[in-house]
């Protein structure tokens, strides 16, 4: 009988400590009871500083640039040559459509805007004197010029964004290479000019979305609707915040058998991309708009307001 | 019979493998560390799904980084294939690309990496390859290349990422799936679901996602220590223990896997590997 009794608490025991499994949110909620290093604290206040960077070059370029301290607005233009709208608008692109990634290898002060659409990086050395971080060093470039991003499907917009994100994890390296030595971006004119061909290139395909009177206006009307609280058919997009409602904007489009998709981003939500569907390429009609997560491994896509 | 039993109870002291004559050894790594293999000739050494043959009695080290794993023959020889290695050869192979190369390490730096008790078996042989590759550098017949297969990024980078790449049960999965992501991710959750059915909580913690551990602490024996904290606590789930032993079923989602009735695994691919990302109850 005493064995009996000690065998079942040996079975029940376990059961009863725990029996949930776990989430993402779980496991890094327990990750971060462990002591924090100072590093990556530093890590996080320099991607905090250049997601803020992303942001006012998305908003505003020109008043962006204007409101750059003398040194960091001329390294910024040595990168990016603004001297036409066209390339301010290009540049204005990148910045919506890219995630950002900031480390600190080596007491190297590194981050870097990735566009997985165009694929195309700014690679942004900072310093940090007088008690605030400033654009040391900048320059684009194509990511062949140093890392190739492994896409089986460009076409897959949501899983270029994923596969980007996951391939950061190992960029630490190569960021430092490239921004440090320069070794493999090369002629820095030479990347300049093959990084916007890119960037105009991805452009070009919106370009002929909006090209053709009714989907430019089907455009018009998706997005003056994602910035009204009260359009249903958008709904999904509500999970965003306003700010981020209100600066969606397209980065890319795609055709598939089903008909034609926009994706549009915001640097206020980069975890989520916003789908916008037209079936059977039938801009007449509303599309369906779903908002597509990018922080997780799911490929669980939130839709809501199918509404015709 | 006694001289063998006193000579094997010290070999696993100095954490040194024995072969017998003509058998087929497969390595064990407790870790990223160099592990040192002895083997009578004809007999085997298989890491990871490589086999090593051994032209006579050999003494090698076998090493595991984020991207290679090899052998370094300290003496003796080594066939892997076309590919053959001797004192001072090490035969590479890229973990995804199963194809052997040889190549001549550097003894000197090697033999600083080797703890007490390898460097007591092996010191003197590494000795005789460090004056020998002294004497090829002084020739000009030898010449560093600068390349660390245990570390093939900077040596911040790469402690950070051996310390999840180089994990043993993820180097398995990599090297058996050979770059395909659809194999390795089965393989990951079939690998993560016997673990967790046998309460195996160090391979459960080697197949979580490291990121939301790495993104608190780059001190691998601060972040290691956290996942190991939380395996311990997913392997103590007796429920989620009872349905690891069913096989994960493949699902729609190329990254989740249904275990038994009630829970999906999710996982994510992550810097050429794939690690679980959560387990949750199916609702």
């Amino acid at each position: 009988m005493r064995m009996l009794l000690f065998c079942a608490a040996m079975t029940l025991v376990p059961a009863a400590t725990h029996a949930n499994g776990f989430t993402a949110e779980e496991m890094a909620k327990a990750a971060r009871t462990a002591p924090q290093d100072e590093q990556v604290k530093a890590a996080r206040t320099l991607f905090a500083e250049t997601e803020t960077l992303r942001a006012a070059f998305v908003i505003n370029p020109t008043r962006a640039f204007a409101a750059l301290p003398a040194t960091e607005r001329e390294v910024l233009r040595l990168a990016a040559d603004p001297a036409t709208e066209r390339r301010m608008l290009a540049l204005q692109w990148f910045m919506r459509g890219g995630i950002a990634k900031a480390s600190i290898i080596d007491n190297a002060l590194l981050s870097a805007i990735y566009h997985p659409v165009a694929q195309v990086w700014l690679l942004i050395r900072w310093d940090r004197s007088g008690g605030r971080w400033q654009v040391a060093d900048a320059a684009f470039a194509s990511a062949s010029s140093f890392a190739e991003t492994r896409l089986d499907d460009p076409s897959d917009i949501p899983g270029s964004y994923r596969q980007a994100t996951v391939d950061f994890a190992r960029l630490t390296e190569e960021l430092a290479i490239a921004t440090i030595f320069g070794s493999r971006i090369g002629d820095r004119a030479s990347a300049q000019v093959a990084a916007f061909e890119r960037i105009d290139a991805a452009i070009a395909t919106l370009g002929r979305v909006y090209g053709e009177p009714s989907q430019a206006r089907a455009l018009a009307g998706l997005e003056t609707a994602l910035e009204d609280p009260n359009a249903a058919w958008v709904s999904a997009a509500l999970i965003l915040p306003a700010q981020a409602r209100a600066t969606l904007a397209p980065v890319a489009a795609t055709r598939s058998a089903n008909g034609m998709s926009v994706w549009l981003s915001s640097p206020f939500a980069p975890a989520t991309l916003i789908a916008a569907d037209w079936a059977g390429g039938d801009f007449g009609k509303r599309p369906v708009v779903r908002a597509v997560p990018l922080d997780r491994s799911a490929t669980t896509q939130a839709t809501k307001g199918a509404g015709q | 019979m006694a001289w063998q039993t006193i000579q094997k109870a010290m070999a696993l002291v100095a954490s040194v493998i024995l072969a017998s004559a003509a058998s087929a050894q497969t390595v064990t790594h407790s870790g990223s560390s160099p592990t040192l293999v002895e083997v009578s000739a004809g007999s085997t050494i298989n890491l990871f799904g490589s086999s090593y043959a051994a032209e006579q009695k050999t003494t090698a080290l076998t090493v595991l980084s984020s991207e290679f794993f090899g052998v370094a023959v300290i003496s003796g020889r080594l066939v892997a294939g076309k590919a053959s290695a001797g004192p001072g050869d090490v035969l590479v192979t890229p973990i995804e690309a199963p194809r052997t190369h040889r190549y001549i390490f550097d003894a000197a730096t090697l033999a600083r990496t080797l703890d007490s008790a390898q460097l007591a078996r092996v010191g003197a042989a590494l000795d005789v390859i460090i004056a020998r590759q002294r004497r090829q550098r002084f020739f000009g017949r030898l010449e560093p290349v600068g390349v660390n297969v245990r570390a093939p990024g900077s040596a911040l980078v790469e402690s950070i990422r051996s310390g999840y790449l180089s994990e043993p049960a993820v180097v398995d999965v990599r090297a058996r799936a050979q770059g395909d992501a659809a194999i390795r991710r089965r393989f990951t959750a079939e690998a993560f679901a016997t673990a967790l059915s046998m309460g195996d909580s160090a391979t459960v913690a080697a197949l979580l996602d490291p990121k939301p551990f790495t993104d608190v602490s780059i001190d691998p024996a601060v972040w290691r220590a956290a996942r190991l904290a939380f395996a311990a606590r997913i392997v103590a789930d007796g429920t989620a223990r009872a349905m690891a032993a069913s096989s994960p079923v493949a699902s729609s989602d190329p990254l989740a896997f249904a275990l038994g009735a009630g829970f999906t695994l999710r996982l994510v691919d992550r810097d050429r590997a794939t690690f679980v990302a959560a387990l949750e109850p199916t609702t």
